[in-house]
């Protein structure tokens, strides 16, 4: 085969191109730190990343769901807390007014009192949290407990609508107790809820009634104090179950970022290794080529 | 001694004439060592017409002596054979150029995996809805739903105009070739006429032959050509005139575009759209780089190398977003209430309207269409993230359509025998997850091209390689043909040196 000087000078530069380009190709995957970066360098890859991000960050917002979730039921839990520290001072007060050694003025003093634990019960059932009343089923822009203009009743305006998150795919979790705690019943049409009527009676009583009558609500006081924990137990449940998801999510999506990361990052060793391997072929290439295209057969005619 | 001695001067003379002449050639081959399209040249050496001597001892006469050396013709080295090669390879390495370089725009239009692609954007506006869901009667909430609406809906617009953008570059890369493509038929014309004259006058006319072949190469760049020398019959005898025509593959069968009988020797093509005809009949193209343009120009909705493929595949989730997602959202309440105190019900989500804001019939509905409805645009409390059963009583705190939404993101879906996106429990295809398979698509016939580009371009310059081994100049060869045509230079000078010489001894040496 004959072989001219343009072929040699032709190919010379083909190969030298094509060492530059796998040069540049290198570059990038040690630049970018990606050994992806459009469909096609690696069409299957490039389809499981993409794939794998989206669960990602769909899983990343059941995570806010699920620190909103809990964040929802701890200003639940803490205002039904509350609500029990009103109601155990409540009890303490018609174990006090029942003794029967208390003076009508010193009753009277005790009935201020309870009147102020049923204010502070409404304020507390009443609790906000963002911007939403918590206790009032979707009822969330006003406040859903409302105590009558002569302080007779305690009216509930919210409905018992639950109000859902979704934690994961399907799942949904109620993050409100919508009154349940509270005892809702209605009386003449309208809403009330035990507790606030409990403590009402106690207040009445103990402006006017006798010591049997104000021992006889202490049972009343007691179950409505079971019903408030034992919605303090659904609530702390429900926290616990956040917790536990939360934490195995942070497993899947660990497990789910590091495969990501094989797919998609460059392997700094093995790309260093490549281009020192690339750049001493195209050093190679560019000695051999220049002691190659130099010399004709002129150079050693006289 | 029998010739003569002039006889012998005249050898000499014959053979200065020929190292010279043939020197030329070997100057012509270095001068144009770089000229794209060269083919050496060789001067033919043939000894002279050998003239009978008479003799005494042979009656018959002496045979045959010998009149010197003759240049027969100077030809170019080249191999057809390669040429033709070469033009069908490289026509489909420009085609699969074309295709490659039309891809790779519409890889960036989708640039993924990337955390700004529409892929994201997907992400966030189902995320935005989850938020929704849990703070419905949040207005900074429901502000987030619409931005991220509308950063999609323009990620659908803008994607689509990108890949109208790569369309109208095709259609100005064919205007360019069809151009070219006359220019070089014309050019060739004009060539084939020359050479004839050349040609008839019994000589070589090498260097035109090598431009005519340089711009078929060209043309074959282009298009999928077929060439043919032209035969003409003389005195009852078949001779080559040195023309050759020029023919493609069309709706009516193959037609000459260069060819001694058309007027002009050429036909010129006409172009509408990516679709090219010459004299009314279209062409039907299999390789070169304006079948290239038309592969990915076309539109087909099979095709994953067609740009229409993928806009097509953005239309079809947009409607099926919109269509799907309208539904759901029409069927929710808002915050906003009618005069008779009622909660109104969502409208539209999304809506398809041109860029004047005049709605856009189902027919046509179009991802390069897709906003958010104005009025939601307006006013976020249109967005109806509440749902209730019938009779039942609605606070602003409702979000079960929002969740509803939300939960589109898993909703399973198939293809319907229109193409178009529905639900079906038993489909195995989600929003995104069609997004993914036309991005993966793409990058299959991305590679695919690419790959194509590298395997022909190996092969091409394979082609070239040996087209080169035969018809390129060698200086090396060159320089030892000149030193060569030198020493016979030199001695025929000195042979003619040595005949004077001769001539003096009988002239001068018998005058004593």
């Amino acid at each position: 085969m004959r072989i001219t000087n343009k072929m040699m000078s032709q190919n010379f530069l083909h190969n030298l191109d094509r060492n530059k380009l796998y040069l540049g190709k290198i570059q990038d995957r040690l630049a970018s730190g990606k050994i992806l970066n459009r469909p096609s360098d690696d069409p299957v890859a490039v389809s499981r990343v993409m794939s794998l991000r989206t669960s990602i960050e769909e899983m990343e917002q059941f995570d806010r769901n699920m620190r909103d979730a809990a964040s929802w039921l701890e200003a639940s839990e803490a205002a039904m807390s509350n609500l029990t520290e009103v109601l155990q001072r409540a009890r303490e007060l018609a174990v006090y007014g029942a003794g029967g050694t208390l003076s009508d003025t010193a009753k009277e003093a005790i009935a201020k009192e309870v009147n102020e634990l049923v204010k502070q019960a409404v304020q507390i059932a009443n609790a906000v949290h963002g911007d939403s009343y918590i206790f009032g089923g979707t009822y969330t822009t006003k406040p859903p407990f409302e105590l009558t203009e002569d302080e007779d009743r305690v009216l509930y305006k919210g409905d018992q609508a639950e109000l859902r998150y979704e934690v994961s795919p399907g799942v949904y979790m109620p993050v409100n107790s919508s009154g349940k705690g509270f005892g809702l019943q209605v009386e003449g049409g309208e809403y009330t809820a035990k507790v606030f009527q409990t403590l009402i009676e106690l207040r009445d009583r103990l402006r006017n009634g006798l010591e049997s009558e104000i021992s006889d609500i202490l049972g009343d006081i007691d179950l409505v104090i079971d019903d408030v924990l034992s919605e303090r137990a659904t609530l702390g449940a429900r926290i616990n179950r956040m917790d536990y998801a939360l934490d195995r999510n942070a497993t899947v999506q660990l497990e789910y970022t590091k495969l990501i990361s094989r797919l998609e990052d460059t392997d700094f060793a093995r790309a260093m290794i490549d281009y020192s391997v690339q750049e001493a072929t195209y050093q190679a290439a560019l000695r051999t080529g220049a002691q190659l295209l130099q010399p004709t057969l002129l150079d050693f005619l006289k | 001694m029998s010739g003569g001695i002039f006889f012998g001067i005249n050898i000499g003379v014959k053979s200065l004439r020929a190292q010279q002449l043939a020197m030329n050639v070997t100057g012509h081959n270095i001068a144009n060592a770089n000229t794209p399209g060269y083919s050496r040249q060789v001067a033919n050496m043939e000894t002279g017409f050998a003239v009978p001597v008479p003799s005494n001892n042979r009656w018959r006469g002496a045979g045959q002596l010998g009149t010197g050396v003759e240049i027969s013709e100077v030809r170019r080295i080249r191999d057809q054979f390669i040429d033709w090669q070469i033009r069908a390879e490289s026509g489909v390495l420009e085609e699969w150029k074309a295709r490659h370089d039309a891809l790779n725009q519409v890889e960036v239009v989708f640039m993924e995996p990337s955390d700004t692609g529409l892929s994201s954007l997907f992400s966030d506006f189902w995320n935005s809805w989850q938020e929704l869901s849990k703070f419905p009667e949040s207005s900074s909430v429901r502000t987030t739903v619409k931005e991220t609406a509308v950063a999609l809906a323009e990620a659908f617009r803008y994607s689509y105009a990108r890949l109208e953008n790569i369309e109208e570059g095709l259609d100005r890369k064919m205007e360019i070739a069809v151009n070219e493509a006359n220019s070089i038929l014309s050019q060739v014309a004009a060539l084939n006429e020359q050479i004839k004259y050349i040609k008839v006058g019994g000589d070589n006319p090498n260097d035109l032959m090598d431009k005519r072949d340089l711009l078929l190469d060209s043309l074959a760049n282009l298009m999928d050509i077929e060439v043919k020398p032209v035969f003409a019959q003389v005195a009852g005898k078949t001779i080559a005139t040195g023309e050759v025509t020029v023919s493609i593959n069309t709706s009516d069968g193959r037609i000459n575009l260069v060819g001694p009988d058309l007027p002009g020797g050429h036909q010129q093509l006409e172009r509408s759209g990516l679709e090219v005809s010459v004299g009314g009949s279209l062409l039907e193209l299999n390789a070169g780089e304006m079948y290239g343009l038309q592969k990915t120009g076309f539109s087909s909705v099979t095709d994953t190398s067609s740009i229409n493929y993928y806009k097509n595949k953005l239309d079809v989730l947009a409607k099926g977003l919109a269509e799907i997602l309208n539904d759901i959202h029409q069927g929710g309440l808002t915050l906003k209430k009618d005069e008779s105190d009622n909660w109104i019900n969502g409208g539209d989500f999304f809506v398809f309207r041109d860029a004047e804001g005049n709605l856009i019939a189902s027919e046509d509905f179009s991802a390069k269409y897709l906003y958010v409805n104005p009025v939601i645009e307006a006013d976020v409390g249109y967005i109806a993230a509440g749902r209730v059963e019938s009779g039942e009583e609605f606070n602003p705190g409702n979000r079960e359509n929002a969740l509803l939404i939300a939960s589109l993101r898993n909703l399973r879906l198939s293809l319907d025998s229109d193409g178009n996106l529905q639900q079906d429990a038993a489909g195995d295809l989600k929003f995104e997850t069609f997004y993914q398979n036309f991005v993966a698509e793409l990058g299959v016939a991305t590679r695919e091209a690419e790959r194509m580009v590298e395997n022909q371009k190996t092969l091409v310059g394979q082609l070239v390689n040996r087209k080169e081994a035969v018809a390129g100049v060698s200086i090396d060869e060159e320089v030892a043909n000149m030193i060569r045509f030198q020493h016979a230079f030199q001695a025929a000078a000195r042979y003619i040196r040595v005949l004077d010489e001769l001539s003096q001894t009988i002239v001068n040496g018998l005058k004593a």
